[in-house]
């Protein structure tokens, strides 16, 4: 007893500096922001004011906050459908033996690992109602060009498009790792029992792919739930509140409306959103483990 | 039931780091200037008692050879001054707005840096800039134009470096080709953008227009439409900051806005600062109202065009011929722990031989805000300004007699005229932050509302943010 005492202080002891670290740099922070949100808090004023959850009832009636939740909600749906599916067809077409195989995997890296400010940038030229390359292709095949990130119609898809592009990359390196320690006999012996080309996928490849696709769908939703700077960088929240996701309407309140007590509740709001997202994740996976164990 | 446990506290450990890090990490990026050249004889050795000073510079004024001679200036000014060393900070103009405050809430502002004349009303009044009254005593206020000093409850917090005056740009080559007369008003102006917008080749496919107007959601969104009100007669607020939106100037403002942008590209939705001049370099519209930039930015980058174009007045409507203008500011703050050698150093940035050099890095943007520097050789002495002296000229007359919305309230008399009164809108920097102009603008040009319902929205929204704000 005493043994397995001292064994547990000296196992504690040596995780002790990192569960330091995590307290400061994690958990502090994530206080913080409770009380700043509990509080009448001015970007230039070092007083501030205890004022309950009146900047909570703020948020909850705020149509604002709402219309800004829609929209992130819309733009993490299609950014995260659109960037699954994409991902899983070329991550199957890349498990293939296809010609340049290997220069193809490197390549479809290219989104994910350009800066999101060259990204930007560069979609924002190609969208261009003048000189973009987008409206002169479609131009060429008989279609109207569109005044992309101008209008408040097409400016979301736009943005949910660009987002895509740069993050299905993600799924392909998940998945492609999956798909490459699958067995091959398991393959070989479906085939020998008759099995084909969809059969395979169903009983073989889709439940082993699943718990890692789950995974990096979750995932994706969280950061893309969050997601400030692609957006930001396209159209600024504009035209009008059209991409005005929630991320960039924390930003507004707190830097530029230097209302933090009011971003800090829309931020709580953030994380409970994302807190019930982590615990369908989990309730999820573990169903999924049970199915295909 | 362990693993299940262990598992939500993993995640509500991440999502934590996730949802507490939301504000912070929106924080805009800052670019670190280069460090200011070393110099090449060695300076003279500060006297062994002498404290090692070092002063914070922050400035959105990143044009390549703004910051060459920012980097010259500081390496005079600490050879002259060996104990102390000056750090410059280089910011995007859009985040100015953003990164002072976050600074000052860490308690870290530097000790003298660039800001937006609208922001020095809250900052000053919360006490975070360093009055500087004496200082501009010592220059001399008479010699600093009129208008670019403007005080904040009796005291002055700023110096101004450089003033900017809208005009427009026009393309004379196609004004000549298809006779089209130089507009002298409003209506005239609408004229020309309607006949300047052209299929040049016949394809039934607009190849140039007309105008290039923004209607993105940013700062030249608003000021184009305070072009509009102003000149029909229309200040913001009145003389006691009450929102003055809901009128028939404001109304027939946002219905001229709707008709000219008829004539411009289908992007404007977009548009900002840079689209406009982009627009202009690139041959694709005729008129492309803006500041002097537009003269330097078209000889470095569509140097064929310059013969092209030329600098015209701005004409919206009857009343006046007021512009969007206004001066680019230099603060010191009261945090800083050298507020003498903070001030030392501005002085040193806003005077003399270096501030003239300084103002013909944008040929034709940075407005002098002295008459001596207006008259200064050292400012005349380049190609670029002495060849297209009559467009700089006109720059510097529109400057001289621009309004800011920081200081416009009241400005504007009964009679349509300028009343010489520049009182700081202490409610300014909330209205500009929140964008309810460029909204306005948007709601018409881009949602199909009406002029009215838009100018009662501005004057709903402006009144809601004037009561968040008390």
């Amino acid at each position: 007893m005493k043994r397995a005492f001292k064994d547990n202080l000296f196992y504690f002891a040596l995780i002790f500096p990192a569960l330091l670290l995590l307290l400061v740099i994690v958990f502090w922070p994530f206080l913080n922001v409770f009380w700043i949100g509990l509080q009448s808090k001015h970007l230039l004023r070092t007083t501030s004011e205890f004022v309950g959850l009146k900047n909570i009832i703020n948020v909850i009636n705020s149509q604002r906050f709402w219309d800004a939740f829609v929209k992130d909600i819309i733009f993490t749906a299609g950014a995260v459908i659109a960037g699954a599916f994409i991902g899983l067809w070329a991550s199957l077409l890349l498990h293939q033996r296809i010609p340049f195989r290997n220069l193809a995997r490197g390549l479809v890296l290219f989104p994910y690992v350009v800066p999101t400010i060259v990204a930007a940038l560069v979609w924002r030229y190609m969208f261009n109602d003048l000189f973009g390359v987008l409206n002169y292709l479609l131009s060429n095949v008989g279609i109207e060009a569109s005044a992309w990130l101008s209008s408040p119609k097409t400016a979301l898809p736009a943005v949910i498009m660009v987002a895509t592009w740069k993050f299905f990359p993600f799924y392909v390196i998940a998945l492609l790792a999956r798909l490459q320690i699958i067995p091959v006999e398991l393959y070989e012996a479906a085939r020998i029992d008759g099995a084909g080309v969809t059969q395979a996928f169903r009983y073989i490849t889709w439940p082993a792919i699943l718990p890692i696709f789950l995974l990096t769908i979750i995932l994706r939703i969280i950061w893309t739930f969050n997601k400030f700077d692609i957006v930001f960088l396209l159209t600024g929240g504009g035209p009008g509140d059209a991409t005005r996701t929630l991320p960039l309407l924390i930003y507004d309140k707190a830097f530029l409306e230097y209302n933090l007590g009011n971003a800090a509740a829309m931020a709580i709001f953030m994380f409970i959103f994302l807190v019930i997202m982590g615990a369908i994740y989990i309730w999820v996976s573990e169903r999924t483990e049970d199915v295909y164990a | 039931m362990y693993k299940r446990f262990f598992s939500l506290i993993s995640l509500l450990v991440i999502l934590g780091m996730l949802a507490s890090c939301t504000t912070a990490t929106t924080a805009p990026v800052v670019t670190e200037a280069p460090q200011p050249e070393v110099a090449t004889e060695a300076p003279a050795a500060p006297p062994a008692e002498a404290e090692q000073i070092v002063l914070r510079f922050m400035s959105s004024e990143t044009d390549p050879p703004s910051v060459e001679a920012y980097n010259l200036i500081i390496k005079a000014f600490e050879e002259e001054h060996p104990n102390i060393k000056v750090m410059l900070e280089l910011i995007n103009t859009d985040d100015l707005d953003t990164k002072l405050p976050t600074l000052i809430a860490t308690g870290s502002p530097p000790d003298v840096s660039q800001m937006d004349p609208q922001q020095i009303y809250p900052f000053a009044t919360e006490g975070h800039l360093l009055v500087l009254d004496e200082l501009a005593d010592k220059i001399g206020r008479d010699d600093f134009i009129e208008g670019s000093l403007f005080e904040v409850e009796g005291h002055l917090y700023h110096l101004p470096y450089a003033g900017a005056g809208s005009v427009n740009w026009i393309r004379v080559d196609l004004f000549e080709q298809y006779g089209v007369k130089i507009p002298t008003n409003g209506k005239e102006l609408l004229e020309a953008a309607e006949k300047l917008t052209l299929d040049t080749n016949g394809d039934g496919e607009i190849d140039i227009y007309g105008i290039v107007l923004p209607a993105g959601t940013n700062r030249w969104t608003g000021h184009m439409l305070n072009m509009m009100r102003w000149q029909n007669g229309m200040n913001m607020t009145d003389c006691n900051f009450v929102p003055t939106m809901d009128n028939p100037e404001t109304i027939a403002a946002l219905q001229y806005y709707y008709d000219i942008t008829r004539f411009a590209p289908p992007g404007i939705g977009s548009y900002s600062y840079y689209e406009s001049t982009d627009a202009l370099a690139s041959g694709k519209v005729a008129m492309a109202p803006y500041m002097g930039r537009t003269l330097s930015y078209v000889a470095a980058n569509a140097p064929d065009m310059l013969d092209k174009i030329k600098a015209i007045p701005l004409v919206f409507g009857d009343k006046n011929d007021v512009t969007y203008g206004g001066w680019n500011v230099y603060v010191a703050y009261t945090a800083s722990k050298y507020p003498e050698e903070a001030k030392e150093f501005l002085a040193y940035l806003t005077t003399g031989e270096k501030a003239a050099l300084f103002l013909k890095t944008v040929q034709g943007h940075l407005v002098p805000p002295t008459h001596s520097l207006m008259e200064s050789a050292i400012l005349w002495d380049d190609p670029l300004m002495q060849s297209r002296k009559a467009d700089i000229d006109l720059v510097f007359e529109k400057a001289n007699s621009a309004l800011h919305p920081a200081y416009e309230a009241c400005s504007i008399g009964a009679d349509g005229n300028l009343t010489g009164q520049y009182k700081l809108n202490p409610y300014m920097n909330a209205f500009m932050s929140q964008s309810v102009l460029p909204t306005m603008v948007q709601m018409v040009l881009l949602e199909g509302k009406s002029p009215a319902e838009a100018a009662a929205w501005g004057q709903a929204e402006m009144v809601r943010i004037m009561a968040e704000s008390q």
